[in-house]
């Protein structure tokens, strides 16, 4: 395992009581929400590949089937199963912006007030505890982006 | 029926197409007094809202390859044609699901600030950009042909002109207005293509009878093939190829760089999670009203005569189809829907090759050049400037293998290279730094060389490459030196990027990429510490 880095990594040293970067993903709320997400996403994204998948295959090996008429003349299988495909992305789109709003968001915010080292400041504005710590570990008079990377 | 475009056609066109240079100049004009950092250079400030970023990434995702290029692969092919919009498209949820977000948090400028983030800086860099600069330098070289071919074919100037033409103006765009610039641009051809498309359909749905099942029935009237037309098989006759085309198109598009680096261009994660549902609704819309245009074109014009004047790559019918729901050729209103249709496919050109211009310039200037050469060290306005030299650079080459290899050049050939390499190489790098705490420098470097070196050996030995005696690609009469029937590489070359990553991780005892994980699991997450919308 590696050494916990302080949550203020390349700016001035951590007050005595902040939480690392460790701590913060062990924190039970960004564990839940980690899981959460894992549990949405990947059946998810099993989900439209296989779909997809399955209309790939069908298309490649099954064309006789997918040229068949579908209740009304000029209408294939084939076309119905595509326009499928997007009724999906669009569905699954939609459900993904509805869950994270529902779901994810309000978890984001309850471990980014854990990383705020404060859990009470839940109702606070999300961007004003979004930026704190970043702002907090700049120095003044510097850009508020941290050079990532190329100085490393 | 005139072979060739009338002379007051060409000018009808030009004049239209000046009306949206202008445009995009004023644009230009007014983002380069904004662009003097290089957080509004390379991602626009991070001040582009959800929604606008939605409408760009349309514009830089909708190529001319796909509006007229597709339209064209229907009326040809019929239902094979469709294939490649189902993909298309569906490969948003990747992006969405997988990266989108992530990206956003992680990130700075480019795919490699992701990569590198807990990766060793130098070689990290270089994997990211080998992957960046192949992706967009085939693409942007077969833009550049498609450009040429389809301005010269539309309006009636000389390739090497609308080549040149096409070349200055992205240039333009990305030079003095940067990604501010860059974005408007898209936004505004969004704006125009969906318009045009969404007129065009609605007319060529009242002209086949108002029943959209029409465009089905009388295509297939209209269709040598009969019943075939409306089922898979007429181009695509290898179901593994097929496959194979398939995996490539829906992991490709969450590996390409210039959609990639839009998400860095919001200024929150849940704006670049928004940017991409409205992105997914207008291209889907896109796509579905270009299967129109298709099944139109060949419900209205097949077996007719002017069936006949559409190129063997099919660029003209939707085209043409404009020109027959105006009126006809020779017809005042058919003449102005062939020019509006040329001066969208024109604006539609100049949003993607800026796009892909600007990611390949921040790959050079700002990873290559800054980031391993000056160890980071470079001032924002000397970046800016490396960035501007390697738009030249990058832009001035790409012109030139297109006037040179002219309208020759396999542009299919360039365009699922860059596909297959966004797929086999860029997309399993990215989300294994994400995702993978184990994942290390070695697991990046060879990953990208087993994706990008398969992808392109593949391709190389590929029977589009080496055509069959008889011209044909098919099956068994393939020409390929190593007896390859594949023309997509997807189904061997992705699996052999991950697996490349895998190998390169484990086979190296390097564990310093650890250290950071935490850091970047909790920022690509929450947005803690990720880089902020810069102050205007």
């Amino acid at each position: 395992m590696s050494d916990p880095t302080p949550i203020h990594d390349g700016g001035p040293p951590p007050t005595v009581g902040e939480p690392t970067w460790e701590q913060v993903e062990r924190s039970p709320e960004f564990r839940e929400l980690v899981e959460r997400k894992r549990r949405w996403v990947v059946p998810a994204t099993a989900f439209f590949l296989v779909w997809y998948l399955a209309f790939i295959l069908l298309a490649g090996y099954a064309s006789d089937f997918m040229g068949r008429e579908l209740l009304v003349d000029g209408l294939t299988v084939g076309y119905v199963f595509a326009l499928s495909q997007f009724v999906m992305t669009f569905g699954l789109a939609i459900a993904y912006v509805r869950r994270s709003r529902d779901t994810f968001d309000p978890l984001r915010e309850q471990a980014l007030a854990r990383a705020a080292g404060t859990l009470e400041a839940a109702d606070a504005p999300a961007d004003a505890r979004a930026s704190r710590p970043a702002s907090r570990r700049t120095p003044p008079g510097a850009p508020t982006t941290r050079p990532l990377g190329g100085a490393r | 029926m005139s072979p060739v475009l009338a002379a007051e056609t060409n000018g009808l066109a030009l004049g239209i197409f000046a009306v949206v240079v202008a445009i995009t100049l004023a644009i230009t004009y007014w983002a380069s007094k904004r662009t003097t950092s290089t957080a509004q250079f390379w991602a626009a400030g991070r001040g582009i809202s959800g929604v606008q970023n939605g409408f760009a990434i349309a514009g830089d995702y909708m190529s001319a390859a796909s509006f007229l290029g597709i339209a064209g692969l229907i009326f040809y092919f019929g239902f094979d044609g469709f294939l490649y919009s189902v993909g298309f498209l569906v490969a948003f949820l990747t992006v969405l699901f997988l990266l989108a977000e992530k990206m956003r948090n992680a990130g700075k400028f480019t795919i490699a600030d992701v990569l590198a983030f807990r990766l060793k800086q130098t070689p990290a860099r270089t994997a990211a950009a080998i992957g960046t600069l192949t992706v967009a330098a085939f693409y942007l070289i077969a833009q550049m042909v498609g450009a040429g071919a389809l301005i010269s074919a539309l309006v009636g100037v000389n390739f090497s002109v609308a080549v040149l033409i096409t070349g200055v103006f992205m240039l333009c765009y990305v030079i003095f207005g940067g990604m501010l610039a860059t974005t408007w641009v898209q936004i505004v051809k969004a704006v125009l293509l969906m318009v045009a498309t969404t007129v065009l359909t609605v007319l060529v749905v009242i002209k086949v009878g108002g029943n959209p099942l029409n465009l089905f029935t009388q295509a297939r009237e209209h269709s040598d093939a009969g019943d075939a037309y409306l089922a898979p098989g007429l181009k695509y006759t290898n179901p593994i190829d097929t496959v194979s085309l398939g995996l490539g198109l829906v992991l490709g598009t969450a590996g390409l760089p210039h959609i990639l680096m839009r998400f860095f261009t919001v200024p929150t994660a849940k704006a670049a999670r928004t940017s991409v549902v409205w992105a997914i609704g207008l291209i889907g819309a896109f796509y579905l009203m270009t299967t129109a245009l298709g099944f139109g074109a060949r419900a209205l014009l097949g077996g007719t005569p002017v069936a006949a004047s559409i190129d063997p790559a099919g660029n003209l019918a939707a085209p043409r189809l404009a020109e027959f729901i105006g009126g006809g050729a020779g017809t005042v209103g058919g003449d102005l829907f062939l020019a509006i249709i040329a001066a969208v496919a024109f604006a539609t050109i100049l949003a993607v090759v800026a796009g892909l211009v600007i990611s390949a310039s921040g790959a050079m200037a700002h990873d290559v050049w800054n980031g391993i050469i000056k160890r980071g060290q470079a001032t924002e306005r000397e970046e800016m400037w490396a960035g501007r030299i390697a738009a030249i650079a990058v832009g001035t080459i790409a012109i030139a293998i297109a006037v040179i290899g002219g309208k020759g050049l396999n542009v299919s050939f360039m365009v699922g290279l860059a596909f297959a390499v966004a797929a086999s190489a860029n997309f399993p790098a990215l989300l294994l730094a994400l995702t993978w705490k184990r994942f290390n420098t070695a697991g990046a470097v060879t990953g990208v060389l087993f994706g990008v070196l398969s992808a392109i050996f593949l391709i190389v030995v590929s029977p589009g490459v080496w055509p069959g005696a008889d011209g044909s690609t098919g099956l068994n009469d393939s020409g390929s030196p190593i007896g390859w029937t594949l023309g997509n590489p997807g189904i061997v070359s992705i699996p052999l990027g991950f697996l490349g990553c895998w190998l390169g991780t484990v086979l190296s005892s390097d564990r310093s990429s650890e250290v950071r994980f935490s850091e970047l699991h909790v920022r690509a997450e929450t947005g803690l510490g990720a880089e902020q919308a810069a102050a205007h």
